[in-house]
């Protein structure tokens, strides 16, 4: 990382772990992630799902939110105070920027991932009955596989955060942007008899439990930093076509 | 040199600013003057950079603001109208922060920011928060901020509003002092201060230019004075009246005084025949005259003239140079 985009990511990162609002987003995204694991191992109870692909599931459907509460601030909270202004007519090349602020909110998720890794152990510890047979290589599969998730879903709240004007509003347009295709998808199979029962399927969570299970495919990671590249040049641009400044 | 070449600038169908053209050389401090809403802070905000001229161009030291906006933005000092800062850092986090942000090695940052702090009086400031300084320590850490790396335009969109005299003098001492090295564009409201820190006055009005004038022209220009005279007894409309009758006189201002004198004044070049007649005609009406003198308006008086677009006798040849 260059060192301009180092400076911002280390500012957006400070911004964010100095306020109650930081340390509340990791320890509610623990709580939903260690609730679903204990869920989901008890309705597995007698199954044959391996361990990490039950923890890859209760972590992969919150990590959206965790992005979202993540990249609100990033531009939306900078706006409204007003720091925009001074950020944007400082000698700084807009992709450092874009990259230090989606560092800074990458690095947040990625401490959330660890922590729901570091949570799954306490709770074996502590429970002795929710034992399960944790497979260390598809423990770290998941964990990259969720790492590139985090990475597109952070990227796609970059892009809403700049272009909300509120932070409210740039969390719930990156639940949306990230919910609605899928939200889509699931209408247009529901119409379709031979397709209905995979309308309910979420391709992010089929993808994990493949990865938990040492089946790692190329097309997902492709799509992956694909996606979060292309969402990131977006931001670029935007940052740099001057008239959305004025918004 | 800054310059400033038939830019316009249009938010959707609202045109904000509109041919605006001028040159500002090294050394010049030029006060962007006019009412609110005349485009003083769009004009700014194209100057350093953070907006697009819809037409138009602006060149600092041959450099254009759209096509080499990075290069441009190294030179570049700006301190926006709200004083934007993080309040969770402390001013000395800010500025080292800021210096880097500009380009500066780690070493060089933290001596240039230690030098800001002491010369801008914010020493005892350095480790506090800035989201608990007072409006005055913010603007002056935004200024610290917008000298920092010894730019060669600075743009300072109303440094001294809200802040009281003490500060307001500080503010100005350092701008006078940076603009050794530098060329400055200031806006503001807060007119004497400001008439004594500028050069140069560039009154916008409507998102044009209504006079762009020098301190010493304006403060020669043409001996203009204002023959104020305090009647009692006579209604305003009376009073415009006969004023009317005397050379300048059918722009009066008559204005109610709090113990119910009225107060006439209008701006002339013709000084003791027309105070006598003045008098006269006062007399003559049957009215009572406390007071009638010819006063030198100040800078400040002849600022708000031209700020007002009044074109007294003092405004007049100020709007005219500004059309031509």
């Amino acid at each position: 990382m260059k060192s301009v985009a180092r400076l911002i990511w280390w500012r957006d990162l400070r911004a964010a772990l100095s306020s109650v609002f930081g340390y509340g987003m990791l320890a509610g995204f623990l709580a939903l992630t260690g609730w679903s694991f204990v869920e989901l191992l008890r309705r597995n109870e007698g199954g044959f799902a391996a361990a990490q692909a039950i923890w890859g599931m209760a972590v992969a459907p919150w990590l959206p939110v965790l992005a979202a509460a993540a990249t609100m601030r990033l531009f939306a909270e900078e706006r409204q105070t007003g720091t925009l202004e001074t950020l944007l007519t400082a000698p700084v090349r807009a992709q450092d920027i874009v990259y230090g602020k989606f560092s800074a909110a990458l690095s947040l998720v990625s401490a959330g991932i660890f922590l729901a890794v570091l949570q799954v152990h306490l709770l074996r510890f502590v429970a002795p009955r929710l034992d399960g047979e944790f497979s260390a290589v598809g423990m770290l599969a998941t964990m990259a596989l969720l790492f590139l998730q985090a990475a597109v879903w952070t990227a796609i709240g970059t892009l809403a955060s700049l272009l909300a004007k509120q932070q409210a509003i740039a969390g719930m347009l990156t639940i949306l942007c990230i919910g609605a295709p899928y939200a889509l998808q699931a209408g247009l199979l529901a119409w379709i008899p031979r397709m209905r029962h995979s309308a309910w399927h979420w391709p992010p969570l089929e993808d994990v439990m493949d990865a938990a299970n040492g089946l790692f495919a190329l097309a997902p990671l492709v799509l992956y930093i694909s996606v979060a590249w292309c969402v990131l040049f977006i931001c670029v641009r935007l940052v740099e076509a001057r008239d959305l400044r004025t918004r | 040199m800054l310059e400033v070449v038939q830019v316009t600038r249009c938010f959707g169908r609202r045109v904000a600013l509109e041919q605006i053209s001028f040159q500002a050389a090294r050394g010049d401090i030029v006060g962007v003057l006019g009412p609110n809403g005349a485009g003083k802070t769009t004009l700014l905000r194209l100057a350093a950079c953070y907006l697009q001229p819809t037409d138009g161009v602006i060149r600092l030291n041959g450099l254009d603001s759209f096509r080499q906006s990075l290069d441009f933005r190294r030179h570049l000092g700006y301190l926006p109208e709200r004083c934007p800062l993080y309040d969770d850092m402390t001013v000395g986090e800010y500025l080292r922060y800021r210096a880097r942000l500009k380009g500066m090695a780690f070493l060089k940052a933290r001596r240039q920011a230690r030098e800001l702090v002491e010369q801008l009086n914010l020493g005892e400031m350095r480790n506090r928060l800035i989201g608990s300084l007072s409006l005055g320590c913010r603007r002056r850490t935004g200024l610290a901020d917008a000298l920092l790396h010894d730019p060669r335009l600075l743009l300072l969109d109303d440094p001294i509003a809200n802040v009281d005299a003490v500060e307001c003098e500080r503010i100005v001492a350092h701008v006078a002092h940076a603009a050794r090295h530098a060329t400055v564009l200031v806006s503001g409201h807060a007119l004497a201060p400001l008439g004594a820190l500028c050069t140069r006055f560039l009154v916008l009005r409507a998102g044009r230019v209504a006079a762009d004038i020098t301190r010493a022209d304006l403060q020669d220009d043409g001996g203009g004075v204002w023959l104020v005279a305090e009647v009692a007894g006579a209604t305003e409309a009376a009073l415009k009246r006969i004023a009317a009758l005397f050379p300048g006189g059918a722009e009066a201002r008559v204005n109610l005084l709090p113990d119910g004198w009225w107060k006439l004044s209008w701006a002339t070049r013709q000084t003791g025949a027309v105070r006598d007649a003045v008098a006269t005609e006062v007399a003559r009406q049957g009215w009572r005259l406390r007071s009638v003198e010819v006063v030198a308006p100040s800078l400040e008086s002849r600022l708000t003239d031209l700020v007002a677009g009044r074109a007294g006798a003092v405004g007049a040849s100020a709007a005219a140079k500004g059309a031509a």
